[in-house]
Order: structure tokens, then sequence, then C-alpha cells
């Protein structure tokens, strides 16, 4: 189970520091994909363009650091919840935008799939969340409440 | 061990400081046309056409148009944010390009109404611009749209996202 909660953190960190460097790469092009939204008011969206992507790679990497790895699973939790919420307010609108999520060169349609997909990782990284690892080979038997 | 409440503090610092440096060192990220700063949505004023006949449409008036088979929707925004997302049906057009394709004046002659749209910064320039354009042209009813597409969408009036196939064949 300790092998799975690495597993799932690593991928999360992966997703994370990827997606928060393209969107850095082009902060116009993401600060154009979150006016969108039209969830934020316009003098937000610049800030919001550098706050999120910084944010996203801080707790990619932090996943990767025991000492930090449960508050930034809380972190990836809350970000993909609140992601998850603006596309679905944005489909419910009838707002069919590119998501913003990849940065400018991965245009991606916002999709009722992505709001499944950003609920679903959401839910793991609260799963992973729970616990507190030291590493992939720590004692088992003192961490059998780890496990969940 | 560090409590949770610590590590997510201590998290958040990190990334609002490293964001404050960036932000001191690459200012904030611009959007939208010709790297006008944000906060002038909905600034269209009434548009100096050069004496033809081009006047302001509601984002309500104009998603009354939407589907109608005499009027067209001509998006003057950057052929990226058109991908992101525009008024479904829209023709792309980039503003900057001096004079406008016979494919596209032919689309626009057949039109009844022709409106633009930009994203409302520099006062509605780019859909100004097209639209004295289309004027010239002998398109003969232009509107643009005030508040441009940041308006279309605070009304919550659908939009498209996609790629612009016929971007790279326009003259």
């Amino acid at each position: 189970m300790i092998a799975l909660h690495w597993l799932i953190r690593v991928g999360l960190a992966a997703l994370f520091i990827w997606t928060g460097a393209q969107k850095l790469l082009e902060p116009g092009a993401f600060a154009a994909a979150i006016a969108n939204y039209r969830v934020l008011p316009d003098a937000l969206v610049g800030l919001a363009a550098v706050t999120l992507p910084v944010l996203e790679l801080v707790v990619g990497a932090a996943l990767l650091w025991p000492l930090y790895a449960q508050g930034a699973a809380v972190l990836v939790a809350g970000l993909l919840f609140v992601f998850a919420a603006a596309m679905a307010q944005s489909k419910l609108r009838g707002i069919d935008l590119d998501c913003g999520c990849f940065g400018a060169d991965q245009t991606s349609q916002v999709s009722w799939l992505k709001v499944t997909v950003n609920l679903g990782l959401a839910m793991l990284a609260v799963w992973t969340s729970r616990s507190r690892l030291t590493s992939p080979t720590a004692n088992r038997s003192g961490s059998a409440t780890a496990a969940g | 061990m560090i409590s949770l409440k610590a590590q997510l503090l201590r998290l958040l610092l990190v990334a609002f400081a490293l964001s404050a440096v960036l932000v001191a060192v690459r200012g904030v990220p611009q959007f939208g046309a010709e790297g006008a700063t944000a906060g002038t949505t909905g600034a269209c004023v009434a548009p100096d056409s050069g004496g033809f006949d081009v006047r302001y449409i509601t984002p309500e008036e104009a998603h009354a148009l939407l589907g109608q088979a005499s009027v067209a929707f001509v998006d003057c925004r950057p052929r990226k944010e058109f991908e992101a997302g525009h008024v479904a049906g829209s023709v792309h057009v980039e503003a900057e390009v001096p004079a406008l394709g016979p494919a596209l004046l032919e689309l626009i002659r057949s039109a009844g109404t022709v409106v633009t749209y930009c994203d409302a910064q520099s006062e509605c320039e780019r859909s100004l611009r097209v639209a004295t354009l289309l004027a010239q042209a002998g398109a003969p009813d232009v509107r643009v749209l005030e508040g441009g597409m940041p308006a279309w969408l605070s009304e919550g009036f659908p939009a498209q996202s996609g790629a612009c196939d016929d971007c790279e064949a326009r003259p």
C-alpha cells in the first residue's frame, strides 16, 4: 500500500511539475485562458496566471519530499477541486473553451470528462494525504495506519 | 514531524514568495490585444469608422442574431485566442492584415449583417478596424460587438473552442 501511495504521489508530482512549467513558459496565453473562464476580475487574472503555475510547481516538488508530502497532497486536492469547479461552471454556462490545463501549446477543450478526471485525481490526492509516509521502503509494521 | 497546518502555511508562503519574485522580474502577464493592460473590458466608445456605416450592437442583440443564415460573426483577435474560444460559426480575421482575402469577402457579401468582435481592449480597435474594411468592401450592415468577447462571455452566452481550419490558407 505504501508503494501505491508513492506511485500516486510521484504521478501527481510529475503532472503538476510539467503543467506548471508549461504554463510558466507562456504566461500571457495562460492568462488569456483564465480570463476566458470569466470567474476572476481582470485585475486578478495576471496575478493568478503567475501564482497558479508556481503553486503547481511547489506542491509538485513537495509531493516528493516526505516532510511536506501530506500538506502538498492536500493542496493538490484543493487545486484539482478548484479546476474541476471552474470547468464545470464553464460547461454549465455553455462556454466551450480551451481549458488551459497544459499551457498554450497543448490546446485541450473543457469537457465533462476532464471534470471527472480532475475529481478522480483529487480523490486520489485526498487518499494519499491521509497518511504520513517517510519513504517507499518504510517499516510496514510501523506504518499500518498509514495505509488507511 | 511538521504539523499539517504548518506544512500548508510554509508551502503557500514559498509559492507566494516565488510568485512575487517572478512578478518583480517579469511583471504581471498581459493578455488580450496589443499588450493592453487588463481592466479595460467593455471600454468601447463610439467608433470612428471614417464615414462608413459601422454601428455597435449589444451582446444581447447579437445573441438574438446567432444562428441566422444571413448573419456572420467575425473574430478579430489573435489566432490563439480564437482557438481558445469564439462565438460559434465565427470567421477568423487577423486585424493586422491590411486587406481582406477574396474568399472572406465573398462570405461577407453574402451576409446581410456582419458582427465583428475582439477582446474590447484599446476601445475595440481591432474589431473597429476590420469593420471599417468590411464596410469599405461593401458589406451592407456591419456592427461592432459592444464589450467584445469578454462581454459576450460575461452574459453567459455560448462559445466554442477548436482549431482554426482555414487560418493557414487565408491570404
